[in-house]
């Protein structure tokens, strides 16, 4: 039971005009598993987004979820997508509605429907006296943590996140992650998309690099960290730095802590 | 992102090939004012829609070859006719087969030679009446264009109903970004109404309906960001100036006596 | 420059958004405000250019009441606002035509227009896209034609709302270099974020919190406060305040970023 990316090409226009955006990427998700997708921008992530719950078909490789090709209309039920702009995917009069959206598509009702959404609004941490009012006169971080209730209340088996941190502030981000936790151990697979590579390194199982279209690596954030061509977070490039001009620390610590331990445990066994 | 960016542009393309087909250049009609060469082509269209015989067609035609060629503009007017090709066929075929007249074929429904006439006519007509006005966006930029249509507009009384002519030539520049973006939001909606079980690709007439509410609900938060943008950019809309100031010029006043008086000439005599 | 003096603001609907604020921005100052979703910022800087007038308190720039409607263009002209979404502050259909809007609306006469704009575009590197269509262009590109904008019409104080929020990386860094630069060359900043990163370069951080100020001061002092108080700062800052603390680096260093943090751990000789 996974998402199964094979050989997948992307490109646009004909002629000279043509645009390669995926070449050639293959990955799998597994059901529980946590993979991190980082690029620049113009990697073609958007595009490798659209392609996992069949709103765009392979032009050639093959693209499967649990099986199901993926333009079967079964994948969109079982992919929930969040875009990165939560304000272009909210399009209800109000909360309850667009949260009610996916589930009455999909034949949902009655006390059902008012307990699933009652549920999902549950799972982003948001207080149910929202569900009321327009999703328009929320915050930023309200309105993402609701756009991601509307993709929750379908309860997908695999969930796919493009920049679902851009625009938010350390409190909501720190929402999302929780709750993205609780989902990966119910055992739904998280793609997470960024370029923030804090991010992801913290959280993935797996990560995918992406440049211009192409993928260039697939291994554990450890691997990635130790290959030096690929963009690192900024403390991982301070402990790198430090280890060039002499000083015993670990190159592939990225997080505040572990950096923290490491320079003291070197300091002092320079200091004596 | 890129794929994004790309159907920006193409959309940006689409329009700029169809409304904006400026082409820089330092011809004599470029040099003309927009006002001037709105007024020719506003009595072109009017003698070309009295002219009634196809010789008289022809006669336009070859003015259009030689301003085209006084234009040193290319062809870019004729790319302007492609995407109505569709409605000039239907126009034509209209015309031909549903005139009363002798039949050209022997069949029960067969174009008529009364109607192969009509429909050519009014097809040509067309056709000429898009031409020129390719002439127009291709040697004009269209912000000049708009500047033009604001100043003919200005001495007009609309005040009256509650507008004034900046206010036309602002909503004119606005569109020009705003419709092909709302378009761009459009797509964005629908990919996230198709991911959460839309049924858009089953029921495409419930789908688009409940595409269009939320995007014409969308389009007004959106106008009222760029209404306080334009607020806090000191817009009042009874009065600015323009970047580009248009200033009549005595070949410009020649030029707008000789179109007038061939129109008032060919009118009423 | 700027004052505020006990602005409250509620909804229509009741919601209190901002409470009992003081603020005194000073001229070439570059000041951040920096706050989560939903703390009142956007409203806060809407009060100082006039877009919102406070349900209670005094706002005033250059001793003027932005309540008083004989002031408001001026007000507007002195204090130009840059807003968070690049497509929703389009207001022309070239770069040209966009950044020209504001001098148009202060009547200003072509020629002047035209030297402001060469200048503006020129500020933030966008030369040679003068002519393009602003659908044409990606969203770092946009915003830097809405700080030309701004620019032309050679405004003092320059208020950002979450300029970046909206732009990669790349963009991002682009446009706080265009920030720096303005700031350096005498403009006075107010630069609105979420992002602490982006506070570092200011000579003046105000952290908002359900719409009251919950600290005030240079950068160095209110990190440390919110980093004492357990919340995030950036990771190079928190990694030098737990050396700090530590007393395995000076307690003086305040590092821009990793780099510098580097030369503090571990100085090149």
């Amino acid at each position: 039971m996974s998402i199964e990316v094979n050989g997948l090409h992307f490109s646009y226009g004909k002629g000279k005009k043509r645009l390669t955006i995926l070449k050639d990427v293959t990955f799998s998700v597994g059901k529980g598993e946590f993979v991190g997708i980082i690029g620049n921008v113009g990697c073609g992530k958007t595009t490798l987004i659209k392609h996992l719950n069949g709103l765009l078909v392979p032009l050639s490789g093959n693209v499967t979820v649990d099986g199901l090709a993926s333009s079967k209309k079964e994948v969109c039920r079982k992919v929930g997508v969040l875009f990165q702009q939560p304000s272009k995917q909210l399009f209800c009069k109000t909360v309850f509605e667009d949260i009610a959206y996916g589930p009455s598509n999909f034949g949902m009702k009655g006390d059902e429907l008012e307990h699933c959404v009652h549920d999902a609004i549950e799972k982003v941490g948001l207080s149910s006296d929202i569900l009321g009012s327009s999703p328009f006169s929320l915050s930023g971080g309200e309105m993402r943590l609701v756009a991601l209730a509307g993709v929750l209340s379908s309860s997908p088996d695999y969930l796919v996140l493009d920049e679902p941190t851009s625009g938010l502030s350390t409190f909501y981000k720190e929402r999302l992650f929780r709750t993205l936790e609780l989902l990966r151990q119910n055992g739904v697979g998280i793609v997470l998309v960024s370029h923030h590579l804090e991010d992801v390194l913290g959280v993935a199982d797996k990560i995918v690099y992406l440049n211009e279209g192409k993928m260039v690596f697939e291994g554990t954030p450890e691997e990635y960290l130790s290959s030096l061509s690929f963009p690192a977070p900024e403390i991982t490039v301070l402990m790198r730095e430090l280890s060039s001009s002499g000083l015993a620390v670990k190159k592939t610590v990225f997080s505040v802590e572990d950096a923290f331990n490491e320079i003291v445990g070197a300091l002092s066994e320079k200091r004596g | 992102m890129r794929l994004l960016e790309h159907c920006r542009k193409k959309g940006a393309d689409q329009v700029e090939g169809f409304l904006f087909s400026y082409v820089a250049g330092k011809s004599v009609l470029h040099g003309l004012d927009p006002r001037v060469k709105i007024l020719s082509v506003m009595c072109l269209s009017i003698l070309i829609f009295r002219s009634s015989t196809l010789v008289d067609l022809l006669v336009f035609a070859l003015l259009f070859v030689g301003l085209t060629i006084l234009a040193g503009s290319g062809l870019s007017g004729i790319r302007s006719v492609r995407p109505l090709l569709p409605i000039f066929v239907f126009i034509f075929l209209i015309h031909s087969f549903f005139t009363e007249g002798a039949a050209l074929f022997n069949s029960q429904f067969s174009p008529t030679y009364e109607g192969f006439l009509k429909g050519s006519l009014v097809t040509v007509r067309f056709v000429l009446l898009i031409l020129y006005g390719s002439l127009l966006t291709s040697t004009t930029r269209p912000v000049v264009i708009t500047a033009g249509i604001e100043r003919i507009l200005r001495p007009l009384p609309l005040r009256r109903v509650g507008v004034t002519s900046f206010e036309i030539a602002t909503m004119m520049s606005l569109a020009i970004y705003f419709v092909p973006h709302l378009l761009w939001y459009a797509g964005q909606v629908k990919d996230s109404q198709l991911s959460r079980g839309s049924k858009y690709r089953r029921d495409p007439i419930s789908g688009t309906l409940s595409l269009a509410i939320p995007v014409l609900k969308g389009s007004m938060r959106m106008a009222d960001d760029v209404a306080m943008a334009m607020e806090s950019r000191c817009y009042q809309g009874n009065f600015r100036t323009s970047l580009f100031e248009l200033k009549m010029t005595a070949r410009d006043v020649l030029v707008c006596s000789v179109v007038l008086g061939v129109t008032a000439l060919v009118l009423y005599a | 420059m700027i004052e505020l003096k006990g602005v409250s603001y509620s909804y229509p609907n009741g919601n209190k958004v901002l409470d009992n604020i003081d603020i005194r921005i000073e001229k070439g100052s570059f000041t951040t405000i920096l706050g989560d979703n939903g703390s009142g910022k956007s409203t806060l800087i809407r009060h100082m250019n006039g877009l919102l007038k406070p349900s209670q308190g005094v706002v005033s720039v250059c001793g003027m009441d932005t309540a008083s409607p004989a002031d408001i263009w001026k007000i507007r002209q002195t204090v130009g606002m840059v807003f968070q979404d690049p497509h929703s502050q389009a207001v022309g259909a070239t770069v040209e035509e966009d950044v020209a809007f504001g001098p148009e609306n202060l009547a200003l006469e072509s020629d002047e227009i035209r030297l402001l704009v060469t200048n503006a575009i020129a500020n933030v590197g966008l030369e040679c896209l003068e002519d393009s269509l602003l659908m044409s262009l990606s969203g770092g590109q946009l915003q830097k034609t809405a700080i030309a904008g701004v620019l032309a019409m050679v405004s003092e104080v320059l208020i950002f709302d979450e300029v970046t929020s909206m732009l990669d990386s790349d963009s991002r860094s682009q446009i706080i270099d265009i920030v720096r630069q303005l700031n350096k060359r005498g403009n006075t900043v107010v630069y609105v974020t979420h992002h602490m990163e982006e506070a570092l370069f200011a000579n003046r951080v105000i952290v908002l919190e359900n719409g009251s100020i919950a600290s005030d001061g240079t950068p160095r002092d209110v990190f440390r406060e919110i980093y004492a108080s357990g919340r995030k700062v950036p990771p190079h800052l928190e990694l030098a305040f737990r050396l700090q603390d530590a007393g395995m680096i000076s307690p003086d260093v305040f590092p821009m970023d990793a780099l510098s943090l580097k030369e503090e751990i571990c100085p090149s000789r």
